[in-house]
């Protein structure tokens, strides 16, 4: 099996485990659609839950980069308990994952 | 010497007052005093600033003979933090929220913020500045500085 291939199961893996459900709202007008990401450890912690209905401010979110069409860019939005957050940043790894740095609107 | 609490909260007004500002930052310009238990650390209230929003912070005091009756000055930081401009048809970026900031009326007619007297007791600012900073995530914002005379010691 190729490392590719290992990387996207145990990606799978852990989304399935660890994963939250948000909303990925494109900037192209295709339309929202349901995601799984796993909220990650920001800059600096907050004195809410990541993720919770009362709304930290930045957030980190793990997804399956590859799996997403279209794909993630700054400027998109991503909607976590209903909380609206802004994609201020995507970073991509060599493997199909990809960080969302997210920002409250 | 004057109180710095209350202008700053007199700056966030003023800023607020701004019509292109106000829409600019959706109405978010906020004051930040430092009053532990009810409010954040300052990086921290920076680092919470939602996008778009404004934060004004009083950020000390210099004392001194600068004239014949200037003795103190003090400083505000006034962080920005713009909005997603995606699929906006006329951004409003760094640059222009700056030069609304340093140029349009409070009120929507008159002097600028730079040519009045913010509080009672207090010259026109002194020139105003701006600088680029990174947030914890490498994003570009920005920072100005406010440095406001009195008018001798009150």
């Amino acid at each position: 099996m190729a490392w590719s291939d290992l990387v996207n199961t145990l990606d799978g893996a852990c989304l399935a485990t660890f994963g939250t459900a948000v909303t990925f709202t494109p900037q192209d007008g295709s339309g929202a659609q349901q995601l799984t990401g796993i909220i990650q450890r920001p800059a600096m912690g907050e004195d809410y839950v990541p993720g919770s209905v009362q709304g930290t401010s930045v957030i980190r979110l793990f997804v399956r980069f590859a799996a997403i069409t279209p794909p993630p860019r700054h400027g998109d939005t991503i909607t976590i308990s209903a909380i609206v957050y802004d994609v201020v940043d995507v970073d991509v790894d060599a493997e199909g994952g990809a960080v969302l740095k997210l920002r409250v609107t | 010497m004057l109180n710095p609490a209350p202008i700053t909260d007199a700056i966030a007004s003023v800023l607020l007052s701004i019509p292109e500002l106000n829409t600019a930052m959706g109405g978010r310009i906020t004051a930040f005093h430092y009053r532990l238990g009810q409010e954040h650390r300052l990086a921290e209230a920076i680092y919470k600033m939602p996008a778009p929003s404004m934060l004004i912070a009083w950020e000390g005091t210099k004392g001194g003979n600068f004239d014949g009756q200037t003795i103190w000055k003090h400083r505000w930081g006034i962080y920005y933090r713009m909005g997603n401009a995606a699929g906006v048809a006329e951004p409003v970026g760094y640059e222009d929220l700056w030069w609304i900031t340093c140029n349009r009326p409070p009120g929507g007619s008159g002097p600028n913020i730079r040519y009045m007297q913010l509080y009672a007791g207090l010259d026109i600012m002194d020139t105003p500045s701006i600088d680029h900073e990174l947030d914890e995530d490498l994003i570009d914002r920005f920072k100005g500085v406010f440095i406001i005379p009195e008018i001798g010691d009150n």
